[in-house]
C-alpha cells in the first residue's frame, strides 16, 4: 500500500519534529517543506505555528508568498492541517500584532483571552474539546483531552466543529473544505492527539 | 475545564566512567540516584500517560548544542507524544531554537536569568510567551526566601513575588518553582510558597520538591492556585506511577486528567 | 480510608476511582464486561484469530504457563476448545511449590504438551529482589518482567507469533478497560508491569554488579523483532468471559488440578495464587504499603459476583489479613536484610492515606509444605549492605 505523502511546512517558527514523527508513526511520508516550489507531490500539508501571530507570519512570507500560497490552498484543494498558531493565520488579523494581516482564508479575528479570577493566561494543559457535530470516531456532544498552550484565541466560527472553554468559550477545532484547523496541539496530546490526526488523513482519503 | 498536571522530571548527567547521559533524580539537589536510560523512560512514561514531561541538564557545559545533547534529545522526544521542556544550561537565544527543533516544546531558563534576564524577553518576542519557562531554585527559612544567584555565586534574600513579575513582564510564560529543601526529601510540597505565588501571578506556576505520598499533591492542588506539579523521586523511587496518582488525587475531587 | 460500596476496596488500590455513587471503576468495568460485550462477537473473533495461525508455525502458539489456575485454564481451554498443539513456557521465578509441580506434572501429562521452563541465574535474582525492594517496594520485578519477557523471546528464536495470557489487567485494575483493546505488549509492559524499570534501568541501578547478558530475560524485545515474526500477544480473558471460580472448579473436575493452602488466606480461597511461596510476603509487603491484601482482593471478587455479604467480606479481611508470613523469614535471608530494615523500607513506600501500625501484628499460620520450601541460596550480609548504601548514597 502506497505511503500517504505529507508535506509540513517549515518556517523556522516551532518544533515540527513532533509533527514529522506523529505522522511518521501513523505510516507516513513525510516531507519538510522549506518554500512555495516544494508543494507538489504532497497528499496533505500541514501548517505548524509556535509562537507570536506576527512572527509566523512574517517568517511564512519570507520563503512562501503567501497569495501563492493562499491561491495553492483554495485552488487545488490539497487537505491542509493548521496547528495552533497555524490556525490563527487562516484568519484576518490578530489582536496580537494588529500590522499584519493573516491569510484572510476564513473571516475570523484573533483576540487575546480575556483575564478571568484566578485562571492563568497562557492556557497552559490539558483541556477538554467537545465536539460539535461527529467528526471521523469522535463522536458529537463527547469531551475528549488535548493539550494547549496559548494566549490568543478563536472566539467563534461558523466552522467551529470542537469548543473549548478557560477563561471564555473559543474554537478549538474548526473545519471547512480541505481545511482542518486546530488550536492544541495533536503530535503532544497522546492518544487523543495520534487519533486527531489520523482522523485528518482518514477524512480527506 | 483546564485540569491540573502531573509532571515527571528528571535530570540528566552523565554517568561517572562512562560516556554516556543518563537520567537522575536529586536530594538537596547534591545526591543523585540513577533513574535509568532515556530511552527507556520516555517509552514508560509515554506508555503511563504522563500529562508533561521536565528534563534539566544538570552537569556544566559549555555548550548546551553538542552531538551528544541532540542525540539524546531526538531520540528521546522520538519516543513520546506529550509536552517536553527542557532546561539547563540554556544561555543564548540559539540554545531556544537548538532545543525548540530538537524536540523541546518549552525551554527552561534559570542561571542566565541573573546575568542577562533579557534573554527572556527575546526568546518571548522571537517564540513567544508560551515556549519560556523560567525555573527558579529557592530555599526557605522561616519568612525569608532565598535564591541562588549563579553571577554573585551566592544564596540572596529576595522578595520572590516582585522579583518574578518583573520576569513575567519581560514576557515569561510558565514558572517551576523548586524548593531546594524539600527536594528529595518526602516531607510534602511548599504549599506556603506555591499558594503565595500562585495566587498572585497571572502565568501558570508548577511547583516541585518534596513529594512523598499522593496526599501531598491533593493538598497543595487543594490549597493553591497551581497548575502543575512537578516529581522526580516520588514516580521513580515509590510504588507510585502517573496512572495511579492521578486516580487519588481524581478522587479527592480535582480536576485531573485521568 | 475510603472504599467501593460496593466491593470494598480501598482507596489505596492501584488506579482505583469512585463515581458519584461511590462504586469504584473496577465494579464499574466488571458491570460493563457483563452487561455490555458481546461475547458471542468476541469468541467468532477468537476463532478467526486462531484459524489465522493454527497449522502454520512450529507450535499454533505459546502458553506462557506457571501451573496456577489462569495458565492451567487457558491451556485446557484451547487444547479443548481448537485442539491447539501450544508450547508451554514457564519461567521459574525460584519459589514454585511442591503442590504446583505436581499439578504441572498431571496436567501436561494428561493433555499432552512440550514444556520449556527457564530458571534464571539465582544470585542475579537475588540483586534484582533486593534493589526493586529498595526501589520501588516489589522485590518481584525480576518475576513480573521474566514472565513477560522470556516466552516472547521464545517467540521470536522459535517463529511462534501468537501467545495467549490469561486475564487481561481490566479484570483487577484500571490501567486499562474492557472496552479497549489490550494487548500484552510493549506498551502494557512500561505502563505497569515493569513498574516504571526496564532491564537497561535496572542494569545502570546495579552499577556493574551484573552482566548486561545476564538482564536478558527480564528485557522485552523490541517492537521491530516482534513485528518481524507478525507477533500477536493476547489475553485468552479478551475473548471469553473471565470467571477464575468457576474456571478453577472445571480445570479440578477434569484434569484432577488442585488447589492449594496459602499465607494468610481462608481455606476455601484454595485456589488462588498457589504457584508461589513468596506470595505471603508479597501480601504482606502490600498490607504495609496500602493497608489490604489478598483476602480483600478476593473478597472484592465474591462480592461483584454478590456471592458473599458485605459482612463475611470484612470478616475475612479482620482475621486474615496483616499477619506477618513464616515465608518472610526465608525472604529475609535471600536479600540478607533483618526484619526491622523490611519494616522500614516497606513503610518508606506507602500510599497515603494508609499508615502502618507495626505494632500489634499477629503471626500467620505456616503451610503444611513449609519446610519443603528451599532456603538455599542466603545472600551474604556483607553483600546487601553494600547494595543498600550504594541506594541510599547514590
Amino acid at each position: 500500500m502506497l505511503k500517504k505523502k505529507i508535506g509540513i511546512i517549515s518556517y523556522k517558527a516551532g518544533n515540527i519534529y513532533s509533527i514529522q514523527k506523529s505522522f511518521e508513526y501513523l505510516g507516513c511520508e513525510v516531507s519538510i517543506l522549506q518554500n512555495i516550489n516544494k508543494l507538489k507531490n504532497i497528499d496533505y500539508l500541514v501548517l505548524p505555528g509556535v509562537g507570536s501571530f506576527g512572527h509566523c507570519v512574517k517568517q511564512l512570507s519570507k520563503n512562501f508568498s503567501l497569495s501563492i500560497f493562499k491561491k495553492i490552498i483554495l485552488k487545488d484543494q490539497i487537505p491542509l492541517l493548521c496547528i495552533c498558531v497555524g490556525m490563527q493565520m487562516l484568519g484576518h488579523l490578530s489582536e496580537e500584532s494588529p500590522e499584519l494581516n493573516g491569510l484572510k482564508i476564513f473571516n475570523f479575528t484573533i483576540f487575546k483571552m480575556k483575564e478571568k479570577n484566578q485562571l492563568k493566561i497562557p492556557h497552559v494543559g490539558w483541556n477538554d474539546v467537545t465536539l460539535k457535530k461527529n467528526f471521523e470516531f469522535f463522536k458529537k456532544n463527547y469531551k475528549y483531552d488535548f493539550y494547549f498552550d496559548h494566549s490568543y484565541i478563536v472566539k467563534e466560527d461558523k466552522f467551529c466543529i470542537g469548543f473549548s472553554r478557560h477563561t471564555e468559550k473559543f474554537s478549538s477545532i474548526i473545519q471547512s473544505k480541505n481545511i482542518l484547523a486546530c488550536q492544541f496541539h495533536p503530535e503532544k496530546s497522546q492518544e487523543n492527539g495520534i487519533n486527531f490526526l489520523k482522523a485528518f488523513l482518514n477524512f480527506y482519503a | 475545564m483546564l485540569k491540573r498536571r502531573l509532571i515527571p522530571k528528571l535530570l540528566i548527567k552523565n554517568l561517572k566512567n562512562k560516556k554516556s547521559l543518563v537520567f537522575f533524580t536529586s536530594e538537596n539537589f547534591k545526591k543523585f540516584k540513577i533513574v535509568g536510560d532515556p530511552v527507556s523512560q520516555a517509552k514508560i512514561y509515554q506508555s503511563q500517560r504522563a500529562d508533561e514531561l521536565i528534563i534539566f541538564f544538570c552537569d556544566k557545559q559549555t555548550n548546551i548544542k553538542n552531538t551528544e545533547n541532540i542525540e539524546l534529545i531526538k531520540k528521546f522526544s522520538k519516543e513520546i507524544f506529550m509536552p517536553l521542556t527542557i532546561g539547563g544550561g540554556v544561555k543564548k537565544i540559539s540554545d531556544f531554537e537548538f532545543l525548540l527543533e530538537t524536540g523541546a516544546d518549552k525551554v527552561s531558563v534559570n542561571s542566565i536569568i541573573f546575568e542577562r534576564p533579557k534573554i527572556i524577553n527575546e526568546a518571548a518576542k522571537k517564540y513567544g510567551s508560551q515556549c519560556v519557562v523560567v525555573s527558579i531554585d529557592f530555599i526557605q527559612e522561616k519568612k525569608k526566601i532565598f535564591i541562588y544567584d549563579s553571577k554573585k555565586k551566592s544564596f540572596i534574600s529576595i522578595d520572590l513575588l516582585s522579583y518574578i513579575k518583573k520576569l513575567v513582564d519581560l514576557g515569561a510564560g510558565e514558572l517551576v518553582l523548586t524548593d531546594i529543601n524539600r527536594d528529595g526529601k518526602n516531607t510534602g510540597l511548599n504549599i506556603e510558597v506555591a499558594k503565595f505565588v500562585s495566587e498572585n501571578l497571572k502565568i501558570p506556576v508548577i511547583i516541585s520538591g518534596g513529594c512523598g505520598v499522593a496526599q501531598d499533591f491533593i493538598n497543595c492542588f487543594k490549597q493553591t492556585e497551581v497548575q502543575g506539579i512537578s516529581a522526580g523521586n516520588f514516580f521513580s523511587f515509590k510504588d507510585q506511577n502517573p496512572f495511579q496518582t492521578r486516580s487519588q488525587i481524581s478522587n479527592a475531587g480535582i480536576n485531573i486528567r485521568i | 480510608m475510603k472504599s467501593c460500596i460496593n466491593c470494598l476496596l480501598p482507596e489505596t488500590h492501584e488506579t482505583i476511582s469512585f463515581d458519584h455513587k461511590g462504586s469504584c471503576n473496577v465494579c464499574n468495568n466488571f458491570k460493563f464486561k457483563n452487561t455490555k460485550i458481546n461475547w458471542k462477537e468476541k469468541k467468532k473473533e477468537l476463532d478467526q484469530l486462531i484459524k489465522k495461525f493454527k497449522g502454520k508455525y512450529e507450535y499454533d502458539c505459546i502458553i506462557p504457563f506457571s501451573g496456577g489456575k489462569d495458565s492451567t485454564w487457558t491451556l485446557y481451554y484451547l487444547i479443548k476448545e481448537y485442539n491447539l498443539k501450544p508450547l508451554i513456557v514457564r519461567f521459574d521465578h525460584g519459589f514454585f511449590r511442591p503442590n504446583l509441580e505436581e499439578n504441572v506434572k498431571k496436567i501436561s501429562r494428561n493433555l499432552g504438551v512440550d514444556i520449556i521452563t527457564f530458571t534464571p541465574n539465582w544470585k542475579v535474582v537475588q540483586k534484582l529482589m533486593l534493589q526493586s525492594l529498595l526501589e520501588k517496594g516489589d522485590f518481584c520485578w525480576h518475576c513480573h518482567t521474566g514472565i513477560f519477557s522470556y516466552p516472547m523471546h521464545i517467540a521470536i528464536e522459535k517463529k511462534i507469533p501468537l501467545l495467549f495470557w490469561g486475564e487481561p489487567s481490566a479484570e483487577y485494575t484500571a490501567y486499562y478497560t474492557h472496552d479497549e483493546d489490550e494487548q500484552v505488549d510493549e506498551k502494557r509492559f512500561n505502563r505497569f508491569v515493569n513498574l516504571g524499570i526496564n532491564a537497561e534501568d535496572m542494569y545502570l541501578k546495579l552499577k556493574g554488579e551484573v552482566d548486561i547478558r545476564d538482564l536478558k530475560p527480564y528485557t522485552f524485545p523490541d517492537v521491530i523483532s516482534l513485528k518481524n515474526i507478525g507477533c500477536t500477544s493476547v489475553c485468552l480473558g479478551s475473548f471469553i468471559n473471565w470467571n477464575p471460580k468457576n474456571q478453577a472448579k472445571i480445570i479440578s473436575k477434569e484434569l484432577g488440578w488442585k488447589g492449594d493452602e496459602v499465607e494468610n488466606v481462608p481455606s476455601n480461597y484454595n485456589y488462588e495464587k498457589i504457584e508461589c511461596y513468596m506470595q505471603g510476603v508479597r501480601d504482606y509487603l502490600k498490607f504495609i504499603k496500602r493497608g489490604y491484601s489478598r483476602p480483600s482482593h478476593l473478597a472484592a471478587i465474591d462480592l461483584r459476583n454478590k456471592i458473599i455479604s458485605k459482612e463475611k467480606a470484612l470478616l475475612i479481611k479482620k482475621n486474615f489479613e496483616g499477619r506477618r508470613p513464616p515465608s518472610l523469614d526465608l525472604f529475609l535471608d535471600f536479600v540478607g536484610i533483618s526484619e526491622n530494615e523490611f519494616i522500614n523500607i516497606a513503610i518508606s513506600h506507602q500510599v497515603s492515606p494508609n499508615i502502618h501500625n507495626p505494632k500489634n501484628t499477629l503471626i500467620g499460620k505456616k503451610t503444611k509444605d513449609f519446610e519443603t520450601w528451599s532456603v538455599d541460596g542466603k545472600m551474604d550480609k556483607k553483600y546487601s549492605k553494600k547494595i543498600i548504601n550504594s541506594f541510599q548514597k547514590s
